[in-house]
């Protein structure tokens, strides 16, 4: 129980301060009627948690899903899949505020499909390693075709589209926050449903069977659900890597493989993560700001550490 | 318990992976009811785990190529999870990846009997710590499975299937990697569980649940059962009018308890399928009597060995035997004597199929008799006349003639043979030998020729056709005819 | 066997290097490898000694008719060496450093300027009119140039900034020419404490500084599409619709048409007021 409420307050902190810090100074009696907090920051401090949090459940997902744990929710294509999807709106000329989100979230989710063809190659069973390669081999390729049509495009544009790319939270506002908290909960449902079945996936995918999961659809199901969410992901925040990598095994080394706990660890845990991140990514080098992926990395690595350390003594290996 | 169907039925299922140049089963049936232990031993890659594969439904083999039931009902319209509860797998192979407590990963095993939204209950803890004890592997409890050694992950993983409390518990393989002390406890174990036939009910005295007045008396539910459980039961009730299976509600006075009752064991045992008989000998006395039984001198001499090394006349073959002599007068054709331990030639006794090949006076000349058809000569030496009669003074040689005895549908075997060589000789046969397992038959042709050594009146043609249909009534009396022509004609 | 190896290795690092060919006293077949250089020689008028350009010089329109070698970031050495030029005209940078090698090593002199803000454009002007024979009107144009640069600054009539790209938000900062521009045109940055060209900020930042004008470089006159989103909004400018679009031939790059540069921002400015 306590864990719960160390996280929960953990979490509190973070949105916190993501409110009250910032590049321009707002102080702390006009911080309710301060345009910039209730326009800028506030947005821009749910959309992080509900970002982090996706991605931190997507994470958590997919590395029981492939049994591996440096399975990461980019690994499976989608960031390539979403930045040919911009480039190729920036280079139509696509009008529109939301042509780049759209285009991406549409890029990321042909990716994923692609990714899952490739991965029934073997015939009707999803193979998990084989989708762990598709999803290497279709970013790979995505990634080369959107270089070039960079690299042979003349628009000064498109060059831009490789920073949008690297990840930020700028574009936050409160219409993404309400597609976002709109979207995500039927992903997330769907996780969390599977969420038993999952444990007994880590076992083996014959076991598994025999203790009653159906796996079949339950692979199909938790796929899609995890892709669904990185896609939404990338769409509004380009690819932010790390947090889904990393707060999974930060919360496994206090709740363990329960997925039942561990994925609302994990969703709370991401959003706390990227939540510090974006602070850090605002407040350090003001006026300007840091890509939030640099943060994400030099904030985790450490506190992985400490924590893995701490609980090396008794706890698990690993 | 329903009587009626049993726990699980295969019946003449065929089933190959696709892709497969073969079939993984084929025809084959199985029945366990409960209270029975059954054990299916073979060799790697026979198909044990195949057949669990196609029995709980996990593979479904083409319509028309069998049947898999479990209790009644078939095996691909289980749910998994409902299947779960009724059958415990301890599969051949699991590699868990993430590290987990022994508590824990016993615990996976009540995952059929938790509702989807539920948390874990009091009740599938006492059946976890159960399990444990059962397979005496409570003090290992609080222990990281990445410490234990084989035999003790092996006995978590048991205790793991048991903790699903099902009807009938299945273990592939369950003794591979475990030493012999280890691989005795799990079959004393699994005996155990059997015999004692573990009842699925909670214990009574579980606390009440918060609100709900206990009901008391007999045939009414303990206090405290967890509300989802009478919903689970209700829900299967419903479903399976013929079976009813119990859930934690039912009254500990009811005899329709759910047991862990059945035992299914694959084991890997690999029997030789080639197993080399000892030779039997017939004629040092008569009767069939294994070689290393017999006091006489005896020599067995194997056709198919003979034919192989191309040794086509039995005289031939006799002169590589022991104490035996072949004289052959002046080349291929003519008259050809055996002198066995020197004695005379007239006194060796020749039978073909028992019949005897002798002119009166005992002459035999062994110059036309060919391999052909022969399955095996025996030669005793020395006196058998005591069997044989005068004649068998020297010991005597008897040949059998090769008889088609198959099993059902075995095809006819063809063997054709041609040759050649110096001084124009030249070799043609064939036999055929089929049957079945009642009647034999064993046909035979052979042409051979040589011009011979000297250019004038040393050519020798010899055509031998010989057949043996033989007829058995399982043990009953043998009848069989031993047709064989052999010519020698001169041509000048 | 190894002392061989050893032998050859030293002997292929100590062989000098060759020495840069010499610059021609006047160049006749020049190629340009950067905008700014390109539009100084037809401004200067070597435009006919130009036969070589990069796709993103397009000013003037005379110069769309010079054959292009490529897009320069990466100077193409063979499209470049086919043109036979006896100089080339490079950008400043380290990656061009190595190309200037290899054009050393194929006889091919090569001339380094740097374009990044004014000065180094009055610089560069003299320069080229030296290696071109057009000594005086490359003398002309950076005394141009420097004539502006010396002028009083005017007193600031707006605080402005230069948002060059929506998503993440990158503005212009202190070290780049568009500020040199502005401030002579009247104009204060408002990120002009950044050191360098260009920089990400959060959008909060330029609320916070609350600029009068937003300069878009942009050949339209339709209003970026970021203004539409609500985000960009709080920005007081964005609801406010102040835009002022730059056209690309006057502020795309530091050029010699600097001087008039400055009177259309002053001009679009006071009309803005």
């Amino acid at each position: 129980m306590r864990r719960w409420l160390g996280l929960a307050a953990l979490v509190a902190l973070a949105l916190v301060s993501a409110v009250v810090l910032g590049p321009a100074h707002v102080a702390l009696g006009d911080l309710t009627s301060s345009e910039i907090v209730r326009s800028l920051r506030v947005p821009r401090a749910l959309l992080a948690l509900l970002v982090g949090g996706s991605l931190g459940v997507a994470g958590a997902s997919l590395q029981a899903l492939v049994r591996n744990p440096l399975a990461d929710p980019f690994l499976l294509g989608l960031s390539g899949g979403a930045g040919l999807g911009a480039v190729l709106a920036i280079a139509l000329h696509v009008a529109g505020p939301w042509a780049l989100p759209l285009a991406a979230f549409v890029g990321a989710l042909g990716a994923m499909a692609l990714v899952y063809r490739l991965g029934l190659v073997g015939g009707a069973q999803l193979d998990p390693r084989v989708l762990l390669l598709a999803g290497v081999a279709v970013g790979a390729f995505t990634g080369a075709i959107t270089t070039a049509i960079v690299s042979l495009a003349e628009a000064a544009d498109l060059r831009n589209a490789f920073l949008w790319l690297w990840g930020g939270l700028s574009g936050a506002s409160w219409d993404t926050v309400l597609v976002i908290a709109v979207y995500i909960p039927v992903p997330l449902v769907v996780l969390y449903a599977a969420a038993r079945p999952l444990d007994l996936l880590a076992l083996g995918e014959e076991p598994a069977t025999h203790l009653g999961a159906d796996v079949e659809p339950l692979k199909r199901r938790v796929y899609i659900a995890a892709s669904m969410l990185t896609a939404a992901a990338v769409a509004v925040s380009g690819v932010i890597g790390f947090v889904g990598l990393i707060v999974p095994h930060i919360t496994r080394l206090v709740w363990g493989h329960h997925h039942r706990a561990l994925l609302p660890a994990a969703f709370l845990g991401g959003g706390a993560l990227l939540l510090f991140a974006d602070t850090v990514a605002r407040v350090s080098v003001a006026p300007r700001e840091l890509p939030v992926g640099i943060v994400t990395a030099l904030v985790g690595v450490p506190l992985f550490a400490v924590l893995l350390r701490r609980w090396m003594g008794g706890g698990p290996r690993g | 318990m329903s009587t009626a169907a049993p726990l699980l039925s295969v019946q003449r299922v065929t089933y190959r992976y696709p892709g497969a140049l073969g079939d993984a089963l084929r025809d084959v049936s199985l029945e366990i009811r409960a209270g029975e232990f059954h054990a299916v031993l073979g060799p790697n890659g026979s198909g044990k785990t195949t057949l669990i594969r196609v029995a709980l439904g996990l593979t479904t083999p083409a319509t028309g190529e069998g049947t898999a039931e479990i209790a009644g009902r078939a095996a691909a319209a289980w749910s998994r999870r409902d299947l779960a509860r009724i059958v415990g797998v301890v599969a051949q192979r699991e590699d868990n990846l993430f590290p987990q407590q022994v508590r824990e990963t016993v615990l996976l095993g009540r995952y059929p009997h938790l509702s989807l939204w539920g948390a874990e209950r009091p009740v599938d803890r006492e059946a976890v710590t159960r399990a444990l004890e059962r397979c005496d592997a409570l003090r290992l409890a609080d222990r990281w499975i990445w410490t234990l050694s084989g035999g003790e992950y092996q006995r978590v993983r048991l205790a793991r299937a048991l903790a699903q409390e099902p009807s009938l518990l299945v273990l592939d393989e369950p003794t591979a990697s475990l030493d012999v002390r280890h691989e005795m406890e799990l079959f004393e174990l699994a005996r155990g569980l059997v015999d004692a036939g573990e009842p699925c009910r909670s214990l009574r005295g579980s606390r009440p649940a918060a609100g709900r007045r206990p009901d008391r008396g007999p045939g009414h539910a303990p206090d405290g059962a967890h509300p989802r459980d009478r919903r689970a039961r209700l829900r299967l009730a419903r479903r399976d009018r013929a079976l009813r299976w119990a859930s934690p509600d039912d009254s500990p006075s009811s005899t329709q308890g759910a047991r862990m009752t059945a035992l299914l064991l694959l084991l890997a045992l690999a029997v030789q399928d080639t197993v080399v008989l000892k030779p039997v000998v017939v004629t040092a006395t008569r009767v069939p009597v294994p070689a290393d039984a017999v006091t006489a001198a005896v020599t067995v001499i194997n056709g198919e060995t003979l034919r192989a090394r191309g040794v086509r006349t039995v005289a031939e073959a006799l002169r590589e035997t022991l104490g035996a002599s072949v004289v052959e007068s002046n080349g291929a054709g003519s008259q050809t004597s055996l002198f066995l331990r020197g004695g005379e030639s007239d006194y060796v006794k020749v039978l073909l199929d028992g019949v005897p090949l002798n002119q009166p006076g005992g002459a035999y000349t062994f110059a036309h008799l060919t391999t052909d058809d022969v399955e095996r000569i025996e030669i005793v030496r020395g006196p058998v006349s005591v069997l044989y009669g005068s004649d068998a003074v020297a010991g005597v040689v008897q040949i059998f003639t090769r008889t088609g005895l198959g099993g059902r549908g075995a095809l006819p075997r063809v063997d054709v043979e041609a040759g050649a060589g110096s001084y124009g000789a030249s070799r043609f046969g064939g036999t055929v030998t089929g049957g079945t397992t009642r009647l034999g038959y064993s046909l035979g042709a052979s042409r051979f020729a040589s011009d011979g050594v000297y250019p004038v009146n040393n050519n020798y043609r010899n055509e031998v056709v010989t057949a043996r249909p033989r007829g058995v009534r399982g043990l009953g009396p043998a009848h069989h005819i031993t047709p064989r022509d052999a010519r020698a004609p001169r041509d000048e | 066997m190894r002392r061989l190896f050893f032998a050859l290795l030293l002997a292929v690092a100590c062989r000098p290097t060759a020495d840069r060919p010499s610059v021609p006293a006047t160049a006749h077949r020049i190629v340009s490898l950067a905008p700014s250089s390109t539009e100084l020689l037809f401004a200067i008028g070597a435009g006919e000694q130009v036969v070589g350009r990069t796709t993103w010089c397009r000013y003037p329109a005379a110069a769309l008719r010079v054959p292009a070698v490529g897009d320069g970031l990466n100077p193409n050495v063979e499209a470049i060496a086919a043109r036979q030029p006896d100089l080339v005209v490079l950008y400043r940078s380290q990656m061009n450093e190595t190309a200037a090698q290899q054009l050393a090593r194929l006889g091919i002199p090569t001339v380094t300027l740097a374009q990044d803000r004014l000065e180094d454009i009055a610089q560069a002007a003299r320069e080229l009119g030296r290696l071109t024979g057009h000594q005086p009107a490359g003398d002309s144009i950076g005394a141009a140039i420097e004539t502006l640069l010396r002028a009083p600054t005017p007193a600031t009539i707006a605080r402005v900034t230069f948002v060059v790209w929506d998503n993440p938000p990158m503005v212009i900062g202190g070290g780049s020419y568009l500020d040199q521009l502005a401030t002579l045109a009247g104009a204060s940055n408002v990120f002009h404490d950044i050191a360098g060209a260009s920089a990400t900020v959060s959008i909060e930042t330029i609320v916070a500084r609350n600029p009068d004008v937003i300069l878009v470089l942009s050949d339209s006159t339709a209003p970026p599409a970021y203004s539409a989103r609500r985000e960009w909004r709080a920005i007081r400018a964005v609801r406010e619709g102040r835009f002022i679009m730059l056209p690309g031939d006057l502020f795309g790059r530091p050029s010699p048409s600097a001087p008039a540069a400055v009177a259309a921002l002053r001009h679009a400015l006071e009309v803005r007021k």
